[in-house]
């Protein structure tokens, strides 16, 4: 009988797990027994060496050979042992089982045993001799001093145990397997029958012989199953095939009358063809004539498109051009319209700088039919870029399908270029080629926004030269402008890429910075910038020095305008330049608040002026000699609907930043003039000499041309005459100009008003000055006086502007004197004019009125 | 695995029940048959046990041994014993085996109740039973002069059950060795049997040499049994690597006589020296034998100790008397294998000889009243007794060693003759 193919598969999954089993199953059974076996003989000798060493171990002291020789030989007997030795304790062999001599290898071994071994241990050892395996162990006899039992079992008994063990199991192993072959085979026969019984019976279906019956199978498994179903299929196909058989020959009758039918037809066709034929002719006669027209139209045509100065095209929807004009060629730099042609195949790639473009001009001819002012960036065939202008429609048949493009170019790269020179030119400064103010503001919204998407940290500086309108004035406009871009270059030296770097016009520069990790990278770069400003600038062969102050703004966030965030920048500047130029100062918290209260101030004055709620407060001056009042100090007190009177020095440099300094400076020039004039006409018997009057002109004031005609005007108004009037300018407001002061002081002196110098001291003014300006009166500064009680330097300089004025020929007035000892001082010092609470507080008008009448000014 | 192991034990357990059975039953078969005898014998009949190999290499040895003493004891029996006792041996063979000699012994003991073991021969089967003498104690079993040197019967513990005649091994050693290096010869080596005689043999030339300060210089084991065809060709290869310049054999005469055949194979014609124990007689048949097959020499240089005279010393009267009572023998033991060829005299039946003359005497001493008890005090008893060798046998309190002389043969004219020049053997 033929073994079915089915049965190969399981047979061969068979032996790999027959096989697989049995290995595995040796090994383990065969290292297990190996153990086990290995265990035993080693319990085995060592129970047999003590029961030398324990039972014989009187023969053995005594050394007998003969005793100990046969108790040994009695253990060969038993069953793995192999031989047995005992020595002495030197390891000298007494007897030994071997024949005919110890072998060198247990020889040796016992000699290294006699001695190391001691006590109740013992030794396991495998040894190989003469071609066998033996498991040795050594026991001490009466702890090694009488000497050592030796007793080697045989290993190779292990071996052929574990041999037969695995035969066996190998034995059996393969019966199992010839049994389970068997039944497996049996098994898949029963399959497999009854399938090649179908096989055989579908083979006969598929030759359409349906003669026969299909197998009798009639199992009530999947094969009968299948037995089943074959049979209702064999049945389904066999009608299936002879209703095909009738309608074929059904259908073959059918054609045969169709045929007939169209024979007739043809020949009925042909008549009427031999007409149309001679109709034809006479046609294309026709036909010649009116080509020869358009030959002619279309000559024309030609010209005007071959000498265009606009390209001219038609193009595939691919993008290849169909037809070109000699300037589309001239435009894209070919020679001619065919080398264009052939060198173009895809326009989208080859012409087109941005890829999208060609996209673009799809989609709009697609959706508009055409395109106007279609500006693109273009690729001639040298690889210059050119910007084209570009119109174009689509060309389509009668169904609407898109036939081919058609359209213009013209190079516009002149004109392009045009266009960016101005959009540049409006928003970059012309001297230094930063960003200008405008473009600064816009980078600056655009970094507000990004801020507020995400953390995206910046900070703005806002900078301004120190000194620049000196440097201006005295080297002329033209080092001012290289200075300025001297300045530019040390900007964009500092600055990173990221960084938006504007000139505001003058000497005013702002920084963005963006993209910072910590605000501790803005000053960083806020450090960096104001040391490259110190370094000095080489300007004409000069060396020009100038030295910047910033402001910073770091919290960017919570600004909604850029402008306010400028504005902060710029109060924070200020603040620097206030704290001494030279030096950056971070806008804050409190700063802000000061700004806003400033502000707040500014609004207030501004009222103030209005309402003219500035009101003069006069204090005496007082002739020593006399102890008489010789004069006043106008000071200008602002009450304040609010907060009362405000002192000067709490609003005279904001009026002097917002300019209102003027008008309350000739407010009360005005009113005072007045005042002092009624006084001296009314009082003139309790003064020495004539009264005089001190008015404070603020040095921002003095560069004011209407400055003196408004002085001289107020004396016309008033009466005063102008030797009465000192006007007092401060030491400090002298020394910003020196040579305009000089100027406008001579002005003064012209017009007979004194001039008198406050603060002095103070100004740091070298003493030249004083014999260069035409002074009259020295004020000494009120710390000095406050200083002689205590101060020996005080003292110094006190006695030093005293004997100055006196050699001068100057009034030396001393203000702020308080104590007794220290008039006591300037009197020693030969003072002869002094102001202070010691004398007298300011007073207003009214009280001065008082005391006058009184008539206690002597006193 | 653990049922294999057990199985083999149980295996093991099951034969050695199936071999106790049989024993049992050998015994109980032996006693039915010894029962009628028993009825038989005289009423003053004194019966000793004797194991012995009479059959196999060493057979001869036992047959011999037996033929000696009852050379005499026959003739003592003849002439009416002692006091009316007369003396019977009974013979059981054992074939040079330790089990089968055990058992004769413990039959002897338990079943025959023979009086005294006596003249029982080799070392290992006599070794081997001893612990039975101590284990019946109670019934006061002695072996007497039994056919070897050993130590164990001369020393504790089984010493004190044991009363020898004939030498020690130690003693025929000890004389091989002295005489040995004496003329020189001081590198020797030991060819012996792997068991307690051949141990013996071994420990006393180690002795022997250690008090000359010299080592052994080679050795060489066999197995006991071995008969004369065996080839020891190895063993000699093995020990004249050490170049040895005198060889001594602590085996039987079979052993022995292939060793020297061996050896002279090999071209070695260093001297070879025996022990007594090897029945040089025998030993010199075999080698002539083969010298006569091969035609090469294998009797020169060949000394063997005796433990007594050689027997063809005339001049003693023993020898005489031996000679005499020897040829007037006729019987072999019924053990025997047939066909065997009684030897007109030998060292063995000398000494045998000896042996009946001295258990004459001691029945003699104590036939008034004979009783197992009395055996020490009746043996220590003999002092100076005369054999008829020129030497004396004396036993005392604590020395059961009857004799101490070691006789020196060699082959001359194709006998062993008493060894007259040792200077002859000079290297």
């Amino acid at each position: 009988m033929k073994a079915p193919r089915l049965f190969l598969k399981p047979m061969l999954f068979m032996v790999i797990i027959f096989g697989v089993i049995s290995v595995v199953s040796s090994a383990t059974f065969g290292n297990r027994l190996k153990q086990e076996m290995t265990r035993e003989y080693e319990s085995k000798a060592l129970a047999l060496a003590r029961s030398v060493a324990e039972s014989d171990i009187v023969t053995i002291l005594d050394q007998e050979a003969g005793s100990v020789q046969a108790r040994i030989n009695q253990y060969q007997a038993i069953a793995g042992v192999s031989y047995v030795a005992v020595a002495d304790e030197d390891g000298q062999i007494i007897a030994h089982t071997f024949i005919p001599d110890v072998p060198p290898e247990v020889r040796e071994l016992i000699r290294e045993t006699a001695g190391t071994l001691l006590g109740d241990e013992h030794l396991l050892r495998d040894v190989q001799f003469g071609g066998g395996e033996y498991l040795h162990v050594a026991q001490p006899i009466l702890t090694g001093l009488a000497g050592y039992v030796h007793i080697g079992m045989d290993s190779s008994i292990i071996a052929r145990h574990i041999r037969d063990a695995v035969v066996e199991q190998q034995v059996l192993m393969a019966f199992l397997f010839g049994g389970s072959l068997v039944i497996a085979f049996v098994f898949i026969l029963s399959i497999s029958k009854p399938l090649s019984l179908l096989s055989e019976y579908a083979r006969r279906v598929a030759s359409n012989d349906f003669s026969g019956d299909a197998p009798e199978i009639d199992s009530r498994d999947e094969v009968g199953e299948l037995a089943g179903a074959m049979r209702t299929m064999a049945r389904h196909i066999g009608e299936l095939v002879s209703g095909l058989e009738e309608r074929v020959r059904q259908k073959t009758k059918e054609l045969q009358e169709a045929r007939d039918v169209l024979k007739q037809k043809v020949e009925e066709r042909t008549g009427e063809l031999l007409r149309t034929n001679t109709q034809l002719k006479i046609e294309i006669a026709e036909r010649q004539v009116i080509g020869e027209a358009l030959r002619k139209a279309e000559r024309k045509y030609r010209a005007i498109f071959e000498n265009a100065v606009e390209g001219i095209y038609q193009s595939s929807p691919g993008g290849r051009f169909l037809s070109a004009n000699p300037a589309l060629a001239r435009i894209l730099g070919y020679k001619s319209p065919d080398e264009l042609m052939n060198g173009v195949y895809d326009s989208g790639t080859q012409l087109y700088v941005d890829r999208g473009r060609r996209k673009e001009y799809l989609r709009l001819i697609k959706e508009k039919g055409e395109l106007k002012n279609f500006v693109s960036k273009v690729r001639r065939r040298d690889g210059r870029i050119i910007w084209v202008s570009e119109n174009a429609r689509a060309i389509r048949d009668k169904d609407g399908t898109i036939l081919y493009h058609e359209g213009s170019i013209e190079d516009i790269t002149l004109r392009k270029k045009a266009e960016d020179q101005l959009k540049r030119q409006a928003f970059h400064d012309p001297l230094t080629g930063l960003p200008n103010r405008a473009l600064f503001l816009d980078h600056l919204r655009l970094a507000m926004e990004r801020g507020r998407r995400r953390k995206h940290l910046y900070a703005v500086i806002y900078m301004d030269l120190d000194r620049f309108k000196v440097i201006n004035d005295s080297l002329g406009h033209e080092t001012g402008d290289e200075l300025l871009r001297g300045v530019a270059r040390v900007l964009e030296s500092c600055g990173r890429s990221v960084d938006t770097l504007a000139r505001f016009g003058g000497d005013e520069f702002a920084i963005l910075l963006e993209e910072i990790s910590a605000p501790r990278d803005a000053i960083t770069i806020a450090r960096r910038i104001l040391d490259g400003v110190r370094q000095p600038f080489v300007i004409g062969g000069n060396e020009v020095f100038t030295s910047a102050s910033m402001g910073i703004v770091l919290k960017t966030e919570g600004y909604d305008r850029p402008e306010a965030l400028l504005r902060d920048a710029d109060t924070a500047m200020y603040r620097a330049k206030e704290l001494g130029k030279s030096r950056f100062k971070v806008f804050n918290r409190k700063m802000h608040d000061q700004a806003l209260k400033l502000m707040a101030l500014e609004t207030d004055l501004r009222r103030a002026v209005d309402l003219r709620e500035f009101e003069v407060a006069y204090q005496p001056i007082v002739c020593l000699e006399t102890r008489l009042i010789c004069g006043f100090e106008a000071l200008v007190r602002w009450r304040h609907a609010e907060h009362g009177i405000i002192m000067p020095g709490d609003f005279i440099s904001l009026a002097e930043d917002t300019g209102l300094i003027h008008a309350i400076d000739n407010m009360v020039l005005a009113d005072a003039c007045a005042q002092v004039r009624q006084w001296q006409d009314c009082y003139c018997a309790h003064f020495s000499d004539s009264l005089t009057l001190n008015v404070n002109i603020s040095g921002k004031h003095l560069g004011q041309p209407m400055l003196l005609n408004q002085v001289s005007r107020v004396l016309e108004e008033s009466g005063l005459p102008a030797g009465s009037l000192n006007i007092e300018i401060t030491e400090s407001a002298l020394m910003d100009n020196p040579a305009m002061a000089e100027e406008v002081l001579r002005q003064f002196k012209g017009l007979g008003i004194q001039v008198c110098i406050d603060d002095f001291g103070t100004g740091y003014s070298s003493l030249s000055y004083l014999q260069r300006f035409p002074i009259d009166v020295v004020k000494v500064d009120r710390s000095f006086i406050t200083g002689v009680e205590r101060d020996q330097d005080s003292q110094a300089i006190v006695r030093t502007v005293f004997s100055l004025g006196s050699s001068l020929g100057l009034k030396v007035v001393a203000e702020g004197v308080e104590t007794p000892a220290q008039l006591a001082f300037l009197e020693k010092e030969g003072c002869r004019y002094v102001q202070g609470y010691l004398f007298y507080r300011p007073l207003s008008a009214a009280e001065v009125d008082d005391m006058l009448f009184c008539g206690k000014a002597g006193s | 695995m653990h049922f294999l192991l057990t199985d083999g034990i149980d295996l093991i357990v099951s034969k050695i029940r199936q071999l106790l059975f049989s024993c049992a039953l050998c015994a109980a078969l032996v006693g039915l048959s010894a029962y009628p005898a028993q009825c038989e014998k005289p009423a003053k009949e004194l019966v000793f046990g004797m194991s012995a190999a009479f059959t196999g290499a060493t057979g001869e040895l036992g047959i011999e041994f037996y033929r000696g003493f009852m050379a005499y004891i026959d003739q003592f029996n003849a002439q009416g014993g002692a006091g009316g006792w007369t003396i019977r041996v009974e013979p059981a063979n054992d074939g040079y085996n330790l089990i089968p000699c055990f058992r004769n012994t413990l039959k002897f003991i338990e079943d025959d109740e023979v009086f005294a073991l006596f003249s029982y021969v080799g070392t290992p089967t006599t070794t081997h039973i001893l612990p039975l003498l101590q284990k019946y104690e109670d019934r006061h079993v002695y072996l007497l002069f039994p056919f070897t040197g050993a130590m164990p019967l001369r020393a504790a513990p089984f010493g004190r059950y044991v009363y020898n005649l004939r030498a020690s091994y130690f003693q025929e050693t000890a004389g091989l060795v002295d005489h040995l290096v004496g003329i020189g010869r001081s590198r020797i080596a030991v060819f012996y049997q792997s068991d307690a005689y051949g141990r013996t043999g071994w420990d006393g030339v180690r002795r022997a040499l250690r008090r000359h300060g010299l080592p052994l210089v080679s050795e060489a084991a066999y197995q006991r049994g071995a008969s004369f065809d065996q080839d020891f060709g190895r063993e000699v290869k093995h020990i004249m690597a050490a170049e040895p310049d005198a060889v001594i054999v602590v085996g039987t005469y079979a052993s022995q006589a292939a060793f020297v055949r061996n050896l002279r194979d090999a071209g070695y014609a260093i001297p070879v020296a025996g022990l007594s124990f090897a029945d040089s007689d025998k030993m010199l048949e075999l080698l002539m034998r083969a010298e006569r097959e091969t035609g090469r020499g294998y009797t020169s240089g060949l000394i063997n100790s005796q433990v007594v005279p050689s027997y063809e010393d005339t001049s003693l009267p023993g020898v005489r008397r031996y000679r005499e009572l020897m040829d007037a023998y006729a019987g072999i033991p019924d053990l025997s294998e047939q066909g065997y060829k009684p030897r007109r005299f030998s060292f063995v039946s000398f000494e045998g000889f000896l042996n009946g003359v001295l258990l004459g005497e001691m029945v003699r001493r104590m036939a008034d009243n004979p009783t197992r008890e009395r055996i020490p005090e009746v043996l220590e008893s003999i002092r100076d007794f005369d054999l008829g060798i020129g030497v004396n046998v004396t036993f005392g309190p604590g020395d059961h060693q009857g004799l101490d002389v070691v006789y020196y043969t060699t082959v001359v004219e194709g006998r062993f003759q008493p060894l007259a020049d040792w200077e002859g053997l000079r290297p």
